[in-house]
């Protein structure tokens, strides 16, 4: 059964794979630019550890931005939509450290963002233990230590003796 | 009577040492002070001033002094609680208008100083004089029959006949208990009291008709007018006669005796004639069968002057052959029923081994003695022949061979109009108590019913409280057992609770001002006991009664709460005023059951509430601020909620405990998915930027 369910999945993959594929090699000269300028965000899939991916995404949006005027150039220019054109842009340095430079805005992003939210949020589980530990403290002292549930009660919620 | 409670007698001021006549004199005065009792408003009793002259058997009387009247003077006879006073009687008594009979003035429950406690004190008016004999039975005054006649007995049938017409029993006529009237040259005798002690419980043997005098002195009960007359009969042939023949005798020959001849047989020496129309009046009082002794309507009719003459009686049956028991030989089956209990194992022999019914068949020869002993043998083994069956045949066989005696079983000996005054005396002794334990529970009292064969009593008043007492010997919740069967046969008896040992509780009003008292002393006294459910059921149910269950709880809050109920129900039926004490110890004692509350909030709330309400006095409101079923049902509703939340944090603060264990990887996951959306929406605005440029035309400059 699970391998009757497996088989679609993986169907399905070999399916987008084939058409990223044409795509690729039907958009050749665009392909080209965002192979090469996304290699940060290739690295950072590669090295984020979390199943969410988070860091390619940070990272690759602001990648993906720093790439999009020379897509924009390959794509709204006339005639210059070609393989040639591509390895143009690709060997322009300026091109590429504007690129890079994006990646790494992205990476500063997911380091700056990341460090302050779990910051922030430390703080308030620290804050939220606190008042957590004190309410069940306050419970027992209103209800007695029967509230806990740790004792057999009997029918009028005593400790049964 | 009214009751009236302690007086408080001044206490003097402190002395400052520098007048020492002065402080010699207040301790005098105090010392003084302290010897007087207030009895009621208007008199003052002498502790220190004793007159034996007046003192019944046991009991002493002294000095009293009217603070209203002082042209007369008074004396107070103090009672004792095991020696049951009539107090049922006073008021009838005090109503009798006879001039030669102690006329009772007051009587009232009062505290004595020192220890003792609180005891019933009877004044009468001193009238009686000097006691004209000291003893009672070697009284030989050879008066003449006429100073009998005028002195003794036209006096003391007057009495007599006074005291029927207030449905009183004397008891206590006898030579000791007559006074000359403070007369040197009295004419006619004045009668002393019997009220200060149980019904003919002072009277020797002699001077009680032969069925009464077998039972002990404190289980003899009230007699009727006719046992007065044959006291009287007794009285009036001693001070006839010159010479005592029964000077030797003891109680028991005594009666042998006069089985043998008759009372009025045995009173006079042989040599010794009496003559004259006294003659009529001694036979004629003192025959031993009691339906044909003359009635009290006979006598005044022969003082009159109408001339009755005594019936001939038949004599008791006499066996011709003695049964040998107990090394002795007995011919009667009174007097070997007087002894049943005597030797027990050699008396169940003799029955088992069917001698006495052999006895009965041959040697006096009496079918219906016969049938009623028969009756008795399987009476006893209805009940199966196992623990207690000897003294259950002994006690049966006893009635059957003399039913007309008292009932019998093991040490108790008691007619069953004194079986109450026996059963007090076996209380505060302590002494019996177990043998009458088990006399309520072998259903003797029923059997004693169904042996009366003479119509000497009124079995109506015995069929009700003696089957009250077998309901309730069986029942096992409080306000039962041998303590409620004393109230039963007792009406008129104070509470014999030893938590009450120095108060004469007669009634739930006099309970609960003791309490109030009791509780000042020592807060840690249990204040409801068996005895004083006992005697609140008999006494009034209404404030006992609805509580018996919680009262009977194994819970202790029940309990207390119960005890406060009981309170609260008596402050209330009684109006009785702000009970301070009682309800500061009501509200320390509430402790416990503010306990069964989860909420301690609420608890201190109720404990604030309590402590105004204690300020004012009523137990009722707090009992109904501590328990409240409608708020107790809302906090424990509470409490399950809480229990719930309780649950549910605890499971919040078990998770954020363990992530906050590793702090450096906390709120990491969700910081990067924040920088993956803010990087999104960073990017999304420098791409729209980028479109922007490219769309006005400046994008060929990158």
């Amino acid at each position: 059964m699970a391998a009757r369910r497996k088989n679609p999945m993986a169907i399905q993959m070999r399916i987008l794979l084939i058409m990223g594929l044409v795509c690729a090699l039907v958009f050749k000269s665009t392909s080209a630019i965002l192979l090469f300028a996304m290699i940060p965000t290739i690295v950072a899939f590669i090295i984020d550890p979390s199943p969410q991916k988070t860091k390619a995404l940070t990272v690759g949006a602001m990648n993906f931005a720093g790439a999009m005027p020379y897509l924009l150039k390959l794509w709204t220019y006339e005639g210059i939509n070609s393989m040639q054109n591509a390895i143009e842009i690709i060997a322009n340095p300026k091109a590429i450290a504007l690129v890079y430079l994006m990646a790494a805005a992205g990476y500063a992003i997911e380091v700056a963002v990341g460090g302050i939210v779990s910051t922030v949020l430390l703080k308030q589980g620290q804050a939220r233990l606190k008042a957590l530990e004190k309410r069940l403290d306050d419970m027992e002292e209103r209800w007695g230590e029967e509230v806990t549930g740790d004792y057999d009660l009997d029918e009028y919620g005593f400790r049964a003796r | 009577m009214s009751d009236t409670n302690t007086s408080e007698l001044n206490k003097q001021g402190e002395n400052d040492g520098s007048q020492p006549h002065t402080l010699v004199e207040e301790q005098q005065k105090q010392k003084n002070s302290s010897k007087l009792v207030a009895i009621s408003k208007n008199f003052q009793l002498d502790l220190e001033d004793e007159l034996p002259e007046y003192s019944p058997p046991g009991l002493k009387a002294y000095r009293v002094t009217s603070l209203s009247d002082t042209s007369k003077s008074y004396f107070g006879i103090v009672t004792e609680p095991h020696l049951p006073c009539r107090a049922a009687s006073f008021q009838s008594y005090a109503n009798v208008m006879s001039l030669y009979l102690a006329k009772l003035v007051s009587a009232a429950i009062v505290s004595l100083p020192g220890h003792k406690g609180q005891r019933t004190v009877i004044v009468y008016e001193d009238n009686l004089g000097t006691r004209l004999f000291q003893s009672d039975i070697d009284v030989a005054a050879g008066w003449s029959p006429e100073k009998v006649m005028s002195a003794l007995i036209k006096p003391t049938l007057h009495t007599l006949k006074d005291l029927r017409d207030h449905d009183l029993f004397h008891g206590g006529i006898r030579p000791s208990n007559l006074y000359n009237g403070r007369n040197k040259n009295f004419t006619e005798v004045i009668l002393g009291e019997s009220l200060s002690l149980p019904a003919s419980y002072s009277q020797p043997a002699l001077f009680e008709p032969m069925d009464r005098s077998l039972a002990e002195p404190i289980g003899r009960g009230l007699g009727s007018k006719e046992d007065d007359l044959y006291a009287l009969g007794v009285t009036a042939a001693m001070l006839l006669r010159s010479s005592n023949p029964l000077a030797t005798l003891t109680e028991e020959e005594i009666y042998t005796k006069k089985l043998q001849e008759g009372t009025y047989g045995i009173l006079f020496a042989r040599n010794e004639r009496i003559t004259g129309a006294i003659l009529e009046f001694l036979r004629g009082v003192l025959i031993d069968d009691r339906r044909q002794r003359w009635t009290l309507d006979e006598a005044i009719s022969w003082m009159d002057g109408r001339r009755l003459s005594p019936k001939q009686v038949p004599k008791p049956k006499r066996a011709g052959r003695a049964l040998a028991y107990n090394n002795k030989n007995y011919f009667y089956a009174e007097t070997f029923a007087r002894d049943i209990f005597k030797n027990p194992p050699e008396a169940v022999s003799l029955i088992e081994d069917g001698e006495i019914e052999a006895w009965i068949l041959r040697s006096l020869d009496d079918e219906v003695l016969h049938n009623r002993f028969v009756k008795a043998l399987g009476s006893a083994s209805e009940y199966g022949t196992g623990q207690g069956y000897h003294d259950r045949l002994l006690s049966r066989v006893a009635l059957a061979l003399n039913p007309t005696g008292p009932m019998r079983f093991k040490s108790i000996c008691v007619n069953a109009e004194g079986l109450g005054n026996a059963l007090v005396s076996a209380f505060i002794s302590g002494a019996n108590l177990e043998t009458f334990r088990e006399f309520f529970e072998g259903n003797y009292l029923s059997y004693w019913l169904t042996t009366l064969t003479e119509a000497n009593h009124d079995v109506l008043p015995y069929m009700s409280n003696f089957e009250a007492c077998r309901v309730h010997m069986n029942e096992r919740r409080p306000g039962s057992g041998i303590e409620r069967c004393l109230y039963i046969l007792n009406e008129d008896i104070h509470c014999l609770s030893p938590i009450l040992k120095r108060f004469m509780v007669k009634d739930p009003e006099d309970l609960i001002k003791a309490f109030d008292q009791i509780v000042t002393e020592d807060p840690t006294t249990p204040l409801l006991d068996q005895h004083i459910l006992a005697f609140l059921c008999q006494r009034e149910p209404k404030t006992c009664e609805p509580f018996l269950f919680d009262l009977g709880s194994d819970d202790l809050n029940k309990r207390r709460l119960g005890v406060l109920q009981v309170l609260g129900a008596i402050q209330k039926y009684h109006n009785v005023g702000d009970l301070d004490n009682l309800c500061s110890w009501a509200v320390n004692s509430i402790d416990v059951l503010l306990e069964r509350y989860h909420d301690r909030r609420k608890r201190e709330d109720l404990e604030k509430k309590f402590e105004k309400l204690k300020e004012r006095g009523d137990i009722t409101r707090i009992i109904l601020q501590a328990d409240n079923p409608d708020e107790l049902f809302r906090d424990y509703k509470a409490f399950r909620r809480a229990m719930v939340d309780y649950k549910q944090m605890q499971r919040e603060l078990d998770a954020l405990g363990k992530r906050l264990e590793r702090p450096e990887t906390f709120g990491k996951k969700q910081g990067r998915e924040i920088a993956a959306i803010v990087s999104g929406v960073v990017a999304s605005l420098i791409i729209m930027g980028f479109i922007f440029i490219f769309l006005s035309g400046n994008g060929g400059q990158l």
